[in-house]
């Protein structure tokens, strides 16, 4: 059986779900509908019902199919995931869907692929997990501490820190985790520092006040602050927060004839 | 209920540069192997091995060993340095300790209160 996780705040939300119904009677397709408004509700639902589906899809935004992503604990191994998007993101330019009509027709198609998500204590991620560090009174960064395989212990003041789950990276590699913090402290005149030579990247970020201040590889990793830690939707974490202890495989529905590059890295061509 | 759609930009991974890269507001401590290049910028106490480049800035306060193929040194160094190819220290920094290597430079203004060991390649 089909689950269709639809976001509830989704562009054109009644022509798409008129659109879906079509689909479904075309493909005959059986599923059980819901219409998500907030997180708590997809884990919830996955947690109680999420073993019953073989084909589940997250509709709407990438944060309805990170949340997918998220509670696979909960899904059958053989389970499949899928992704029929209403706006353009990073996820619609991996997967090389152009809006959830032509999403609806790759789930049709049903080209899979087995990619390996990690662990962020009880979650789960695919690709890249934002983690901020939310600021007190005071103007400066609250400090983190890092414990790297137990062999490295780090302290910094950071703002945002970004784990790279390096599974989904074409390039050769010895750790399957890439940290990469941020402060919002002034650059020194260094020409080395990478983020001059990044400024591209940091626009497409949006971010330009952000700073590296430390990219380190990494089989496990284990993060806590002097402040609150939430994820990139505002939801608190729980400290310290442990990173790539478990992994898990994840089945994904791509495009028939879409590089594996673009799937992976899409950084690498774009 | 927060809602689900505020969603911030995630950046994109920096592929071409050092892997190790610890800025100055970074202090580090413990050990760390490796085959890729490292930069470091800020305080680190402990080990590091690497087959690649080590380069400690400006900013760098080591304390501890380095075991390397090329290192340039343009911070504070204290301790012992094994660097197979080539070590450069420049003029901003200060070295103590042991430096054991088969070429070096030292740049005028450099401060080096260290035991040297050559070998000949």
């Amino acid at each position: 059986m089909y689950a269709l996780f639809l976001d509830k705040s989704a562009r054109d939300s009644s022509a798409l779900q008129a659109y879906l119904a079509t689909w479904k009677q075309t493909q005959k397709i059986v599923s059980e509908d819901y219409l998500i408004d907030n997180v708590e509700q997809i884990t919830t639902i996955c947690r109680e019902h999420g073993k019953k589906y073989s084909t589940i899809i997250g509709i709407g935004s990438e944060a309805t199919f990170q949340s997918l992503i998220s509670e696979s604990r909960y899904f059958d191994d053989k389970a499949v995931l899928a992704y029929i998007p209403t706006a353009v993101d990073t996820l619609t330019k991996r997967l090389g869907i152009k809006d959830y009509k032509d999403g609806c027709s790759i789930v049709a198609q049903r080209k899979i692929i087995e990619l390996t998500a990690l662990s962020i204590n009880q979650k789960y991620f695919l690709f890249d997990y934002r983690i901020d560090v939310v600021k007190g009174a005071t103007k400066d960064s609250p400090t983190t501490h890092i414990h790297l395989d137990k062999t490295m212990q780090i302290d910094l003041p950071t703002d945002v820190m970004i784990i790279h789950n390096r599974n989904q990276e074409l390039l050769p590699h010895n750790s399957p985790l890439l940290l990469e913090a941020y402060s919002q402290k002034n650059l020194s005149s260094d020409k080395r520092n990478v983020l001059k030579l990044a400024t591209q990247h940091l626009h497409n970020m949006g971010e330009d006040e952000k700073r590296l201040q430390l990219r380190v590889p990494a089989h496990t990793l284990q993060i806590d602050s002097s402040s609150e830690l939430v994820d990139e939707y505002n939801h608190k974490l729980k400290t310290p927060i442990v990173v790539g202890s478990q992994k898990k495989s994840i089945r994904l529905i791509v495009k028939k004839g879409q590089e594996l590059q673009a799937i992976l890295s899409p950084g690498l061509i774009s | 209920m927060r809602n689900l759609f505020k969603k911030k930009p995630l950046t994109i991974p920096f592929n071409n540069f050092a892997e190790y890269y610890m800025g100055a507001e970074v202090t580090a401590s413990g050990n760390c192997k490796t085959d890729q290049d490292v930069y470091i910028d800020g305080r680190f106490h402990g080990e590091i091995k690497t087959t690649g480049l080590i380069e400690l800035a400006k900013n760098s306060k080591i304390e501890g060993d380095i075991d390397a193929r090329t290192a340039i040194i343009e911070g504070e160094f204290a301790g012992n340095a094994k660097v197979l190819d080539e070590l450069h220290i420049t003029s901003c920094a200060t070295v103590k300790g042991t430096l054991q290597t088969t070429n070096y430079i030292v740049d005028k203004g450099a401060v080096v209160n260290a035991r040297t060991k050559m070998e000949r390649t």
